[in-house]
């Protein structure tokens, strides 16, 4: 369980809300404002190849606001978190070394507990969720965050999973690849018990990042270190998963006991094509808790510009984290001897990233995928020190979480 | 082409590479030969029809209505989500969420290959 310090001040519960930091980010010229009336069926097509995030004012026939590509730039990840492009990777660094708290709040003074709707009430075809990519299985909740506890530990585990609509309580939820929720789920099912679990929708960009990281710890903590300041925490409704109390949007319910039993799919997935209909478990939704002014949030996954999506900016940077990570055990290699092994290793393993990001423009290397996102982290650094780290990092595994 | 190179490339069968090549001899990395070494990434796909986990994904869905419902568009033939909502005339798709949810718990959809939603026989 996270630290939970009653004693400690309550953190100011907009600076990390997501709407905050949109509009931080309009000032700066980040956000593509749609004012006028949209359809959900037209939502997509406008944040398909756009560099910016975009703000819809009134979508839907209730004209809800929602944000999207929130974290698809650079440049808006590194505002994110308070520096520059360049300073980003190491930023990150900087945060993930240095403890900070998780407070509880109790669920009056928390934020997203300010609309309560359960039972009857609860309807997931009245949030603005539209169809992303052509021939997706159904409309998708793509910028939900999953937390749930690990009975094992006690430690809570965040990761970003879609929902894909079902009906008014039921989504399919993607639980194919090996990740630590798939494991927990897995082991609870073959008890015949369900699992807990809560999403969060309408999150700040450190929320996303923290959960699409793969590292084996308690991960409320983790989410708090990414904000680099106090989490303020709130206990669900209908369960007793803590979720960040400043958020949009909680959905809360349970995945149920059947296991991979329904079609899921297909989806227009992160790596620029479709992921196929598989089979997967049922999430049930027992509760949506908001706050008044809700901001819905959606998260581009594929398109026509594959640098510009939420997805390729966030594992960019989660893949930068890893290799400087696994470097960190070679600390001790002699100058001489990583030179030599460096010049022969990198320009077999990495020829394929510093040929082709190298040649882009500025914005094709600041934009693109994985390679591009290495390129950007080699250059600025002594030549020595960040072809070490690299190419030690190549041959490194690391346990996988998430 | 990043991204290519990510997607469509595996360097025990897509890698060309040849030595022998005639270049400009300012290459440090030549030690001083007149000829160097050249390599070739192939990324293509197959052309003709793909299948959908090598389709690249649209954001845009159009074409006119054709069906009253979305029981009538089915049962015209099996259908992806976005062809439902063309089908009829939906610039929304949540209601068609509820009409399938409906569907489903009478026992009277299924879903087929690439999954296409599909009436099951009566």
């Amino acid at each position: 369980m996270a630290t939970s310090l009653k004693n400690d001040p309550v953190p100011d519960l907009d600076e990390f809300r997501l709407r905050r930091f949109v509009d931080r980010m309009i000032d700066e010229g980040e956000v593509d404002v749609v004012e006028d009336p949209i359809d959900l069926a037209d939502v997509a097509a406008r944040m398909d190849g756009n560099e910016k995030a975009v703000l819809f004012r009134q979508a839907g026939p209730e004209k809800a606001e929602i944000i999207g590509s929130m974290t698809g730039g650079r440049t808006r990840m590194a505002m994110a978190f308070g520096v520059g492009p360049a300073e980003l990777l190491a930023e990150v660094n900087r945060r993930l070394a240095e403890p900070q708290n998780v407070i509880e709040l109790d669920s009056p003074d928390a934020p997203v507990h300010q609309v309560i709707l359960t039972g009857d009430d609860v309807d997931l075809t009245a949030l603005p969720v539209h169809l992303q990519h052509e021939l997706d299985g159904a409309p998708y909740i793509s910028a939900s965050l999953d937390y749930v506890i690990n009975p094992e530990t006690g430690w809570t585990n965040t990761g970003a999973r879609r929902l894909m609509l079902r009906g008014k309580t039921e989504t399919g939820i993607d639980l194919v690849a090996p990740s630590d929720l798939k494991a927990i789920y897995e082991k609870c099912a073959s008890r015949g018990e369900r699992l807990p679990i809560a999403f969060t929708v309408g999150a700040h960009p450190c929320d996303h990042l923290a959960a699409v990281m793969r590292l084996p710890v308690d991960e409320l903590p983790l989410v708090a270190q990414l904000r680099g300041a106090t989490l303020p925490v709130v206990k669900c409704v209908t369960n007793d998963i803590r979720v960040p109390a400043d958020a949009e949007y909680v959905i809360e319910g349970y995945l149920d006991e059947r296991g991979h039993v329904e079609p899921e799919g297909p989806y227009g997935e992160f790596l620029g094509y479709y992921g196929v209909v598989k089979r997967n478990p049922v999430f049930h939704c027992t509760a949506i808790t908001r706050r008044k002014d809700a901001l819905f949030q959606t998260s581009t996954i594929s398109g026509e510009h594959i640098g510009w999506t939420d997805t390729t900016q966030l594992n960019a940077i989660r893949a930068e984290v890893t290799v400087w990570r696994s470097a960190d055990g070679c600390a001790g290699t002699g100058r001489r001897q990583y030179h030599d092994v460096v010049r022969r290793q990198l320009q077999r393993a990495c020829v394929a990233a510093s040929t082709h990001a190298g040649r882009g423009t500025q914005r094709h290397r600041r934009s693109y995928g994985l390679a591009g996102q290495f390129q950007a982290c080699f250059r600025g650094r002594s030549r020595h020190r960040h072809i070490r780290r690299c190419t030690d990092g190549l041959g490194t595994r690391h346990a996988v979480s998430g | 082409m990043d991204w290519a190179l990510a997607t469509r490339f595996q360097a025990d069968r897509d890698l060309v590479v040849e030595s022998g090549f005639r270049t400009l001899p300012l290459d440090p990395s030549l030690g001083g030969k007149r000829v160097g070494a050249k390599a070739g990434f192939d990324l293509t796909l197959p052309l003709g029809d793909r299948a959908l986990a090598h389709t690249v994904p649209r954001s845009a869905i159009s074409g006119d209505k054709t069906h009253d419902d979305v029981e009538a568009a089915l049962t015209d033939g099996a259908k992806s989500f976005g062809e439902l909502m063309v089908a009829v005339g939906s610039r929304d798709g949540r209601e068609i969420v509820r009409r399938l949810e409906e569907l489903r718990r009478a026992g009277r959809l299924d879903r087929i290959e690439d999954g296409l939603y599909v009436l099951v026989e009566e």
